[in-house]
C-alpha cells in the first residue's frame, strides 16, 4: 500500500520526524523550512495531492481547504489551532487535530519565574545594575580582593542599600487563584503547591471534586478575584472568554494583589486593567500578552516598575516542538492504522 | 519568665510567647529599627531571664552583667555575628538561633533567577521598557492583513519569539545541587516539583537524606558534567572556597545554566566570566559577587546571558514570620527538656 502524502510546514523534531517519514511520503516547506510563513497561494500549490497537512503558523483558510481536494487530515501543532478554519474543515469532513498542552510546562515554569522575578525585584534590580546604579567605585582589577566570607552590599546608607530598596516577599504561604484549570493550570498547581502556596481555581467545566482531588479549592470568579494574592488567567480564547475579565472582576482584587496574564490579551478588558494599575488599586502585574502586539512604543505599561512585561514568549521553550512532535507522530500512527484520533479539535465532525 | 524582645517578632505567635513569657517587653531594633546601645541593653536586661534578640550586639559585657539571664535566642541564622557565644557558654546560657530563616526566600530567588536567565524574562523586560528594540520596529510578516493579527508579536525571525524564546524547560532536565543544607533542601524540593532529576553533591549527606526528592548523590565532576542547571548552596569554608574552579566550570555542558545565591568565593568568577563570554555555557544567574557593590564598569555587567541581582536572595519581608516560627519551636523544645536543633552551644544542655 502506498504511503499517504504528507506536507509539513510545522517545526517537527527527531526522532518523531523520522517516525513520520517512515509512515508517510513527506514534503517539508514553509515555516518549517525557512522560518517564513507561506501565503494562501503558495500553500495551495504545495498541498496538491497531499492527504495530510501538518501546520503550525500558516493561515489555513476555507479557500486553501477548498482548493486542496485530496486533504483527509489537518494537524495543527498548537494548543489552540486559531490559524485553521475549523468550520471549513468540518464542512468538508476533515478532522482537525491539535496538540493541547504542548507548551504547558513551558508556560507554567514561565509564570513561576516571572511572578517571583517581579515580587523579588529581579528584573528591576537587574535593570538598575545594567544602567549603572547601585555600583561601587571602578577598580583596575576586580579579582584583586581579599575575600570576606560574609558580605553586604552596603549598610551605611539605607537609600543606597539594594537589600532594603528591593526588599520583596515570598510566594510561600500566599494564595494563587486561577481562572481556568486546563493543561497549564494542572502543571502550575503542582509546582506552586510544592512552593507552599494555597491554590484556588474557577473553571465551570471542571467538577469541584476534581479540583479538590488535586488539592485546589473550587471557587467562583468573585472568590478568585477577592481572595487571591495572585490572580492568573489560564484559559483559551473562546467566544465565552473574550472580555471575560472586566472592571467588576478587577475591582474585587486586594490592593496588595498581582494580576498575571500569559493567556491572551483579549480575555482581559484593557482599560479596566490599566485603570487599576494607573490608580494603584492593585499591586502590579505580570503580562506576556497584550491587546496589540508588538506593544505600542508609547504604552504606559512600559513605564511601570510594578509590572513585569515580556514579549509573548511564555510558551516559546525549545522543548515545545519536542512535545508536539511526539503527539503528532502518535496521531499519524493512529491515522495509518485506521484508529480514531485522540486530539480531535472539531469534535462536531463525529456527529455530522 | 521575664522577657525582653529586641527582635522583629511576628504577632501571630504572641499568644504562644505569652504562655512562656509572663512579663514581656518589646524594645530595640524590633520596635525602632535601630540597635539598642550597650548601656541601655544592660539596664533593660535587669531581672530578665529570656532575651530574644536579632541584631543587637550581645557582648561579653552584656552577658556578664545580666545576672538573671537563663536563655538567649538570636533570630539570625548567624547568631555568632551578634552574640558572644563563648561568654554565654561560660555562664551556661544556651544560645538558640533561627536556622534557615531565609531558606525559603533564597530558594525562591534561586529558582526564579534560573528561570529569568534561561527564559530571558529579565532581559526582555529590560529591552521592552528601556530600549525601543522590540516595540519601535517593523517586522516583515506584520504587514497588510497580518498587521491586525494581535494574538502574536510576530513570526519574523528578528521578532522576540525567535530571538528570545527557545530556552529550555526545567521539566525532565538534570538539576545539580551543590550543598544540601537548609537552603539546598528548599531549592531541591522546588526543583523536584518542577519535574527535574536531582544530582546532589554534599560530602556530609547520606543517600537516605536525599530520598525525599528522589535525589542521587554524585561527585562534583559528575554533577558539573551531567547537569543542565546547577545551583550552589553551601557556606564558605576552607573546603568550599574555590570549589567551583576553572576545571569544574570547563566540565559544564554548553547548554547548562549556573546560579549562585550563596557566596562568591565558592566560584572562580574569572573563569565563569570567560565561559559566559565565550558562550561555553548557556548562562548564569548571580546574586553574589567578588566585590560588593559591583565596581562600575565591571566586565560582568556587560554579559547578555547573565542576570545579576545585588545580593537580594535573602531580602524578604516574610523572614520575620519564618524566624519567629523557628525560634518559638526551638524555645518550646528547650523548655520541654529536649534538644533543640538550632543551638550554638549544645554542650550547655549536657551539663
Amino acid at each position: 500500500m502506498a504511503k499517504p502524502r504528507c506536507v509539513i510546514t510545522a517545526e517537527l523534531m527527531e526522532p518523531y520526524l523520522s517516525q513520520i517519514k517512515d509512515m508517510c511520503d513527506v514534503t517539508v516547506g514553509g515555516w518549517a523550512l525557512e522560518k517564513r510563513l507561506m501565503s494562501e497561494d503558495e500553500l495551495i500549490g504545495l498541498l496538491q495531492g497531499a492527504e495530510i497537512f501538518i501546520v503550525e503558523f500558516e493561515q489555513v483558510t476555507a479557500r486553501v481547504i477548498d482548493a486542496c481536494p485530496d486533504l483527509k487530515l489537518i494537524m495543527c501543532v498548537r494548543g489552540n489551532p486559531v490559524n485553521v478554519d475549523r468550520n471549513a474543515c468540518t464542512a468538508r469532513g476533515i478532522p482537525l487535530l491539535y496538540t493541547p498542552g504542548r507548551n504547558a510546562n513551558s508556560v507554567a515554569e514561565f509564570i513561576v519565574g516571572a511572578m517571583i522575578a517581579l515580587i523579588r525585584k529581579i528584573a528591576l534590580s537587574y535593570h538598575e545594575l545594567r544602567s549603572g546604579r547601585y555600583l561601587g567605585e571602578p577598580k583596575d582589577n576586580i579579582y584583586d580582593v581579599t575575600y570576606r566570607d560574609d558580605m553586604v552590599w552596603s549598610m551605611n546608607d539605607p537609600g543606597a542599600n539594594p537589600y532594603i530598596a528591593f526588599k520583596g516577599f515570598e510566594v510561600f504561604g500566599k494564595t494563587f487563584g486561577m481562572v481556568g484549570y486546563g493543561a497549564i493550570g494542572r502543571k502550575l498547581a503542582k509546582i506552586l503547591q510544592a512552593m507552599g502556596m494555597r491554590l484556588m481555581a474557577y473553571d465551570p467545566y471542571v467538577p469541584p471534586e476534581e479540583l479538590q482531588a488535586d488539592g485546589i479549592e473550587p471557587a467562583t470568579m468573585e472568590e478568585v478575584f477577592s481572595r487571591s494574592d495572585f490572580v492568573s488567567i489560564q484559559c483559551k480564547v473562546t467566544e465565552e472568554t473574550k472580555g471575560l475579565i472586566g472592571a467588576r472582576e478587577i475591582s474585587l482584587m486586594k490592593p496588595t494583589a498581582y494580576f498575571i496574564n500569559t493567556a491572551r490579551g483579549v480575555i482581559v478588558d484593557q482599560k479596566a486593567l490599566m485603570d487599576a494599575l494607573l490608580e494603584k488599586r492593585i499591586a502590579g502585574a505580570v503580562l506576556d500578552v497584550f491587546w496589540e502586539e508588538p506593544l505600542p512604543a508609547n504604552h504606559p505599561l512600559l513605564q511601570m516598575d510594578n509590572v513585569l512585561i515580556t514579549p509573548h514568549i511564555a510558551g516559546a521553550s525549545s522543548d515545545v516542538p519536542v512535545q508536539h512532535s511526539l503527539m503528532i507522530a502518535d496521531e499519524i500512527a493512529r491515522f495509518v492504522n485506521g484508529e480514531s484520533p485522540k486530539r480531535l479539535f472539531n469534535k462536531e465532525i463525529i456527529k455530522s | 519568665m521575664k522577657t525582653l524582645i529586641t527582635a522583629r517578632f511576628d504577632k501571630r505567635f504572641l499568644d504562644e510567647l505569652k504562655a512562656i513569657a509572663t512579663d514581656l517587653r518589646f524594645d530595640g531594633y524590633g520596635v525602632h529599627g535601630v540597635k539598642m546601645a550597650t548601656p541601655d541593653l544592660i539596664r533593660a536586661l535587669e531581672g530578665v531571664e529570656l532575651l530574644i534578640s536579632e541584631f543587637e550586639d550581645i557582648t561579653r559585657e552584656v552577658i556578664e552583667k545580666a545576672d538573671a539571664l537563663k536563655i538567649i535566642v538570636c533570630c539570625r541564622n548567624e547568631a555568632f555575628a551578634s552574640v558572644d557565644i563563648e561568654a554565654a557558654t561560660e555562664k551556661g546560657i544556651p544560645v538558640l538561633y533561627a536556622g534557615g530563616r531565609n531558606a525559603v526566600a533564597v530558594a525562591e530567588h534561586t529558582i526564579a533567577l534560573l528561570m529569568c536567565v534561561s527564559k530571558n524574562i529579565a532581559l526582555t523586560d529590560h529591552l521592552l521598557k528601556y530600549t525601543d528594540e522590540l516595540t519601535n520596529c517593523t517586522y516583515s510578516d506584520k504587514q497588510g492583513e497580518r498587521r491586525h493579527v494581535i494574538s502574536e508579536w510576530s513570526m519574523d525571525p528578528r521578532a522576540p519569539f525567535a530571538l528570545y524564546g527557545g530556552g529550555p524547560e526545567m521539566y525532565g532536565k538534570n538539576f545539580g545541587q551543590v550543598g544540601f543544607g537548609s537552603i539546598g533542601r528548599e531549592v531541591a524540593k522546588r526543583a523536584y516539583a518542577l519535574g527535574m532529576n536531582l544530582l546532589i553533591y554534599d560530602p556530609y549527606i547520606k543517600p537516605e537524606d536525599v530520598a525525599f526528592v528522589n535525589g542521587k548523590l554524585v561527585d562534583l565532576e559528575t554533577l558539573m558534567r551531567e547537569s543542565d542547571f546547577i545551583s550552589v548552596n553551601c557556606n564558605v569554608t576552607p573546603e568550599t572556597r574555590g570549589l567551583i574552579s576553572r576545571e569544574m566550570i570547563n566540565l559544564m555542558k554548553p547548554t547548562a545554566y549556573l546560579v549562585n545565591t550563596a557566596r562568591a568565593p565558592i566560584i572562580d568568577y574569572d573563569a565563569l566570566y570567560d565561559a559566559l563570554k565565550e558562550k561555553r555555557i548557556a548562562g548564569a544567574g548571580l546574586d553574589v559577587f567578588p566585590v560588593e557593590p559591583i565596581p562600575a564598569g565591571d566586565k560582568i555587567l556587560s554579559l547578555k546571558n547573565t542576570v545579576l541581582t545585588p545580593h537580594l536572595a535573602g531580602s524578604s519581608r516574610d523572614i520575620i514570620g519564618h524566624q519567629t516560627e523557628i525560634i518559638m519551636e526551638q524555645l518550646k523544645i528547650l523548655l520541654g527538656g529536649g534538644r533543640p536543633r538550632f543551638i550554638c552551644n549544645p554542650q550547655v544542655i549536657k551539663a
